[in-house]
């Protein structure tokens, strides 16, 4: 099992060299002259000369990525063309953002996806099997940014029970220690603030998180559905267990593996969505960040937060995968 | 049989003793999309889709006026009208997107499954690394490099969804490879290109038709979220996201723009999502009876 471990820990890191050359080399394809885009419109030819120099974009593009990597490694993730802000500040300042939104997602997609696909399952063949299958085709095919929209519209416009958008009310302004702000409000014991955040947080969550609820109501439904047909569901009825007991000490824990690659493609879904949603909400995290820095060709922002973006894909697959281990003895063994 | 007619038994053809309510569902939604795609024209005259002289606002109606029955958009176009027209542009984007990945996709599923080896593993590794980023993002990457344009985006959400279809063919041509037919026939001396066309590719054929259905959605898809994004093709064009990202900025003046605009996208989608699903199971002789 450590051999596993240590075998994916070491594909993993590969994957990350070859991520950051490849997104660098993107970058450089970016039309327009990045010196001119750092020295400003009004700068005349000397002063971005000097900024090419300066910043090497004149150099071939192996030594312009090997300083990169270099500086990475030394944990020097640069600065905003746009902002004079470093980036690892920015980081720091909307990772939270869109961490908070997704693991928001992630919580609302599965366990509701969960609990809704073993009802179906537990119902198949009923009217509501139907209805909850069907709602289900309807959510995968979601255009988000549109779902986003109607929510916004109808919950926030017309009925007024959530905020129209942004991460909190400007007016609160409330200390921030980890930009976690609803972690911030539990430290800092501000209720007022943990509320508020709380409150713009549900419905990107609910936006971002509809793909993948669909997804796991479906997948679970199926998983269950085939566990519930195998003998052991049989003996454990025929001992006399209670149905709850049957189902989700059993069939469930049985159908965890198929759930459980759900979540791991999942996270491309909510990634991908939270660009979106963030658009949508005015919700100041990393998709934001990285849109307007591709509309002011802020190149070292892009290329680092498509690297990070990259980067949480790869971590969250490594965990998947030592999910699996953990939850199927069979793949524990089998690679030992 | 007339044409129809196998259609017709295509469809009515029954998957684990049950009808194909998806496969009809979706095909009747696909069926009504290219017909209004291709007879745009006819159904809503282009005059309808210019500006009117002076910009003016106008909601649906549920009675049946003359004209604007859907409402206006921002500056005073039929809305109906226009997406008809953005029928024809988003469609053309899907298929032709997912014809760039049914292409590429394939024939590096096929070389990475027929090789092996160091080539196989290179393919693959390249593969996995352009699924390490969610494919709107890299689909923004893109267009950031190729510019904006039908074109563009079009391409853009084509080569994203390259790696999934090689994965997929990957996998299939490693199971033909083992398969006795196909064994038998290399064994007798067919050459590679030979056993691949004569093989390999009629027997993924299923395979990719289902996996290009699918893909036009998530192309549509794809090309209406960067325009929603401002980053897709322009609103002359009626994209369907165009639309939608044009009539955001007026949701509380005229929500319904952007409410009817994505309702067609949804029921777009699901539509060849259904036509996906219908085709696997009605294609996966597992399936049959």
């Amino acid at each position: 099992m450590l051999r596993f471990l240590l075998k994916r820990l070491a594909a993993s890191l590969l994957m990350l060299v070859a991520v950051s050359i490849f997104t660098s080399w993107m970058i450089r394809q970016i039309p327009g002259d990045p010196a001119k885009a750092i020295a400003g419109e009004k700068a005349d030819k000397e002063a971005v000369e000097r900024v090419r120099k300066e910043y090497g974009f004149d150099r071939p593009f192996i030594v312009q990525y090997r300083k990169f990597a270099g500086r990475l490694l030394r944990g020097d993730l640069g600065r905003s063309y746009q902002t004079g802000d470093t980036v690892a500040h920015e980081i720091a300042l909307y990772l939270p953002a869109t961490i908070e939104l997704t693991l928001g997602a992630m919580l609302f997609g599965t366990t509701v996806g969960v609990l809704l696909g073993v009802a179906l399952a537990y119902r198949r063949n009923t009217w509501l099997d139907s209805v909850g299958t069907s709602a289900s085709v309807v959510g995968i095919s979601m255009p988000i940014f549109w779902l986003g929209l109607v929510l916004m519209f109808l919950l926030s416009y017309k009925l007024h029970v959530f905020p129209t958008g942004g991460r909190m009310d400007v007016r609160l302004d409330p200390a921030h220690v980890t930009n976690f702000y609803l972690l911030d409000g539990l430290i800092t014991r501000d209720a007022r603030a943990f509320w508020d955040a709380l409150r713009h947080l549900i419905l990107p969550a609910v936006t971002v998180g509809t793909i993948p609820l669909s997804i796991v109501t479906l997948m679970t439904r199926a998983a269950v559905i085939e566990e519930l047909d195998k003998d052991y569901v049989k003996t454990a009825r025929a001992k006399g267990l209670r149905e709850r007991v049957v189902i989700y000490r059993h069939a469930l824990k049985n159908a965890a593996v198929p759930i459980l690659t759900v979540s791991g493609i999942e996270t491309a879904y909510l990634l991908g969505g939270a660009i979106l949603t963030e658009s949508v909400f005015g919700f100041q995290g990393i998709g934001l960040w990285l849109l307007s820095a591709v509309e002011a060709r802020d190149y070292a922002v892009i290329q680092v937060g498509v690297l990070l973006v990259a980067t949480i894909f790869i971590l969250v697959n490594l965990l998947t995968d030592i999910g699996y281990m953990l939850v199927d003895p069979r793949i524990r063994t089998e690679r030992t | 049989m007339t044409l129809f007619g196998r259609i017709y038994e295509f469809l009515r053809g029954d998957v684990r003793g049950r009808r194909n309510r998806n496969l009809v569902a979706g095909a009747v939604i696909v069926g009504a999309l290219v017909l209004i795609a291709v007879l745009a024209d006819l159904i809503a005259p282009r005059r309808l889709v210019e500006p009117p002289p002076e910009p003016r606002l106008v909601g649906p109606s549920l009675l049946p006026t003359p004209r604007i029955t859907l409402g206006s958009d921002r500056i005073g176009r039929d809305l109906g009208a226009m997406l008809v027209h953005g029928t024809r542009t988003s469609l053309a984007i899907g298929l032709s997107a997912a014809l760039v990945a049914l292409l590429i996709g394939t024939a590096v599923g096929i070389v990475s499954g027929t090789a092996g080896g160091t080539t196989d593993n290179v393919l693959m590794r390249v593969m996995d690394m352009c699924m390490a980023f969610p494919a709107i993002l890299l689909a923004i990457l893109i267009v950031s490099i190729l510019g904006q344009g039908t074109a563009q985006v079009t391409l853009a959400v084509g080569l994203v969804a390259i790696p999934s279809f090689a994965r997929l063919v990957r996998g299939q041509a490693l199971v033909l490879m083992q398969q006795e037919f196909v064994l038998a026939a290399r064994s007798l001396g067919t050459s590679r290109v030979r056993t691949v066309l004569t093989h390999l590719l009629p027997n993924c054929l299923p395979l990719m038709l289902v996996q290009t259905t699918f893909t036009i959605a998530t192309a549509i898809l794809n090309a209406a979220g960067l325009s929603y994004l401002g980053l897709g093709v322009r609103i002359e064009t009626f994209e369907w996201g165009a639309i939608l990202s044009d009539g955001k900025d007026r949701l509380l003046a005229a929500p319904w723009i952007v409410m009817e605009t994505g309702l067609v996208i949804l029921i777009a989608i699901i539509g060849f999502n259904l036509l996906g699903a219908g085709l696997r199971d009605r294609l996966d002789p597992r399936m049959r009876r």
